[in-house]
């Protein structure tokens, strides 16, 4: 298991790339997944690659990152770097079978590597007996050939269908290992790789969160937490914030680690059941979403003491999956339904909101320049802008249908995960030839719009219902007949 | 010959004289919860209207009274600019709940408490519910009190809503009890989770077949709370009413219309969305309608209570 034999699947460029300062190297652009960078195409978009990497089953690809020219994403066997000029496959690094979850890029002056984690453990999915369908894009690469995984584990599916869950980095030029030795982790990570500074951060389903030195893979701590942590860790250098699963005896709850020594700073724990957003964090407050049984709620809490500042309800339920923008002049959240609210970042007040009406499971908002994006289940990018507020953009990828998923821009792309049948990733470029719209939210009183529909729908019904109406009253006559036999109501005998 | 189409006196009625009969009858005469379910429909035992023409007054009292056609619409696009103004944003079908019936009514309340106060639940919830509820009993009673005097008079006029004003009160207990209900629905859905949905449903209906008749009562005999309660849970037992079914018919359809995932958020509703709400709150006009005709159909039949023999002292 400690071998480090790498199954290199390296295969030749297929397009020319133009190097570029691109970088976004992790979920969400950085350690306290900010979301935002100023600098990306603006709307309208039109899909200019797919990338298909041959998967089948029930699995995609994770979130990509990007460094330089090219994009790199995990799927359940593999990690594959692709050219961002031509959504071609550049490479393909085995992994061991595990969850497609992002991983993280660290530059360390001379190098550039990825931090990735892999393996599902003792029981893994159903899928590993199935023969392994990953393979390069078609005609863009030739298939994997060599076997094992980068960090040496059993890749061989269904030879013992158990897959150690480990953290490992390989170096994107070379595709060799960086750690003498990829760090073993007790059960299955899911979380993806958070990087801050020169620290990587990895929780597991039992509840272990990993520090890691990024150039050693040493590890510098764990801390043992009360629940599974499944989703992205946010990091900053004042702290380390993350949310447990719920159990069926245990609560999910929100905790924050000391980045040195991961020591447990505060532990915020709703007093019903709840399940939380991935948090960001801004300066001295973390921003997340929650969900319970009363409703939802996007919240701010203080980094240093995990007191409440704020918390505004939100229309729908919230996804564990997504995260908050997070700029100076506002906290941007997306609940599952895909209304976008600007929430004052102080007060939490709702600023504006746009209601676009259709499920966003995976997506997670980013914000590039004033536009906000936001992948929708349905497969299309919508690009609503955070000054008009109104829906400016709305892009639908091509190929097999599928929900778009996290997304990652770079100063020409927006790059997204494309789940549902074959899946992959999709980039979007600015479309000169498109035009631009401004369609307001639907949650925008149109007063006219309003009561003109409603005088449209009520006067032909009141009518026609009127008329049946008297009909019916005139054919079964009255209620009562006229007093009989009751001299109480002065009436006698007809 | 029965007294089915006996014309009835119009408003208040003195109450009934102290229950002498059912002294001399005891136990015998009271009907069991579930009596009018087991006993099968015998022509000429009630006056009781069979289900299709208790629906078909309730419609034709409700469309063939402008005040309740023009005010349930009035009523609806008010309810919704008042909505708007607190914050409200939707989705307006579920606004198709505004008019309905307690208990399913007080869902629609919980839910707007909700969204506009982001309340979700507990104690906070249901004291935000409060104005909501005061007010829909004040409409509830309102629209008892016009359907009873057209029932009786073919006419609606001021002091019909204002003999109904008068029973708001009752509606607003009934409906705190209805809530009680929903709470007890909620901790048994718990214990047999896959049941929980056929559990509330159940709750509901029994919430509506015991108490859904309450209001009428103390319209009609201007007896207190507690007499009214008991009289209008006799009535529903009373054998071949068809009250439950009569419940069922209510709560299923309104329970699915108000569960409903229809439509997205937005506050300019299109025509067609105002088509759907305003027909379904015309439909639940019409149910109150309904059971107010059902009730003075039976009024004079309805079993006086048993008393209990005073139990021995050792």
């Amino acid at each position: 298991m400690a071998s480090l034999f790498v199954g290199l699947m390296v295969t030749p460029a297929l397009g020319a790339a133009s190097p570029s300062a691109d970088a976004w190297p992790q979920f969400q652009a950085d350690g306290a997944h900010s979301g935002s960078t100023s600098a990306g195409p603006q709307p309208p978009y039109r899909q200019i690659w797919r990338f298909d990497p041959g998967l089948s089953g029930r699995f995609g690809v994770s979130a990509p990152v990007v460094a330089g020219d090219l994009a790199v994403t995990v799927a359940p066997r593999a990690l594959y770097g692709v050219d961002l000029a031509t959504g071609t496959q550049e490479w393909a690094i085995e992994r061991d079978f595990g969850p497609a979850v992002p991983p993280a890029l660290v530059d360390d002056g001379a190098h550039t590597f990825v931090v990735f984690t892999e393996g599902f453990g003792p029981n893994p999915p159903s899928e590993v007996f199935a023969a392994p369908t990953e393979g390069p894009s078609s005609g863009s690469a030739p298939s994997p050939t060599a076997s094992g995984s980068a960090s040496g584990g059993s890749a061989d599916p269904g030879s013992d269908a158990s897959f150690d869950s480990r953290v490992a980095a390989v170096d994107l030029a070379t595709q060799q290992p960086v750690w003498d030795a990829p760090v073993q982790l007790d059960a299955i990570s899911r979380t993806g790789v958070t990087v801050e500074g020169t620290t990587a951060y990895v929780g597991d389903d039992d509840g272990v969160v990993t520090a890691i030195d990024a150039a050693s893979g040493e590890v510098r701590w764990s801390y043992d937490a009360p629940g599974p942590v499944a989703t992205s860790i946010a990091a900053t250098a004042a702290g380390v914030v993350l949310a447990t699963q719920p159990e069926p005896n245990t609560t999910a709850v929100v905790i924050a680690l000391d980045p040195t020594d991961g020591s447990e700073r505060w532990r915020f724990a709703p007093a019903i059941p709840s399940i939380s957003t991935v948090s960001a964090i801004e300066g001295d407050t973390v921003y997340l979403g929650s969900t319970d049984q009363t409703g939802s709620r996007m919240l701010a809490l203080a980094l240093a003491d995990g007191s409440r500042r704020w918390e505004t309800a939100v229309n729908s339920q919230v996804s564990p999956l997504t995260s908050p923008v997070v700029t100076g002049e506002a906290i941007v959240a997306v609940d599952a339904y895909t209304q976008v609210y600007g929430l004052d970042p102080a007060t939490g007040e709702r600023i504006w909101d746009h209601a676009l009406n259709t499920l966003t499971v995976r997506g997670v908002p980013v914000l590039v320049g004033h536009s906000l994006l936001i992948a929708t289940a349905a497969g299309e990018l919508a690009a609503i802008d955070t000054d008009s507020h109104d829906l400016t953009a709305r892009a639908a990828g091509t190929g097999p249908g599928g929900y778009l998923g996290p997304i990652a821009v770079t100063s020409q792309l927006v790059i997204a995960v494309k789940g549902g049948h074959r899946p992959g990733l999709v980039a979007f470029a600015h479309d000169p030839l498109a035009s631009l719209t401004s369609i307001p939210s639907p949650t925008v009183l149109s007063i006219g719009t309003m009561l003109g529909n409603f005088a449209l729908a009520a006067l032909p019904l009141l009518l026609l219902l009127g008329l049946s109406g008297r009909w019916l009253r005139a054919h079964l006559g009255p209620a009562f007949a006229e007093d009989l036999l009751d001299p109480e109501a002065g009436g006698g005998p007809a | 010959m029965t007294n089915r189409n006996k014309r009835r006196r119009a408003g208040y009625r003195e109450p009934r004289p102290a229950t002498t009969q059912a002294r001399a009858t005891g136990a015998a005469a009271r009907p069991g919860l579930l009596t009018s379910l087991f006993t099968p429909r015998v022509a000429g035992s009630t006056n009781m209207p069979r289900l299709g023409s208790s629906i078909l007054r309730g419609l034709t009292v409700t469309l063939g009274t402008p005040a309740l056609l023009l005010g349930t619409a009035l009523l609806v696009l008010l309810g919704w600019i008042a909505a708007l103004r607190w914050g409200y944003q939707g989705p307006a079908p579920e606004l198709a709940s505004m008019l309905a019936m307690t208990p399913v009514g007080t869902l629609f309340d919980l839910r707007l408490t909700s969204a506009v106060l982001g309340v979700g639940g507990g104690p906070t919830a249901l004291l935000s519910m409060l104005p909501f509820a005061i007010v829909r009993s004040i409409l509830t009673g309102v629209i008892l009190g016009l359907a009873v005097e057209i029932l009786d008079s073919g006419r609606s006029s001021v002091s019909g809503a204002r003999r109904g004003l008068r029973v708001a009160p009752l509606v607003l207990v009934v409906g705190v009890i209805q809530l009680g209900f929903f709470i007890v629905a909620g901790y048994l859905g718990a214990l047999i989770p896959g049941l929980a949905m056929f559990v509330r449903v159940g709750t509901v209906t029994a919430a509506v077949y015991l108490l859904a008749y309450a209001p009428i009562v103390q319209l009609r005999e201007g007896c207190g709370v507690l007499e009214s309660l008991s009289t209008g849970s006799r009535a529903a037992r009373i054998p071949g009413t068809g009250s439950l079914a009569m419940a069922l018919l209510f709560t299923v359809p309104a329970l699915a219309i108000s569960q409903l995932p229809i439509g997205g958020f937005g506050v300019n509703p299109s025509a067609w969305t105002w088509v759907f709400v305003l027909s379904v709150n015309l439909l639940h006009v019409s149910v109150i309608a309904t059971y107010a005709y059902r009730w003075m159909c039976i009024e004079d039949e309805v079993p006086d209570p048993t008393v209990r023999a005073p139990s021995r002292r050792r």
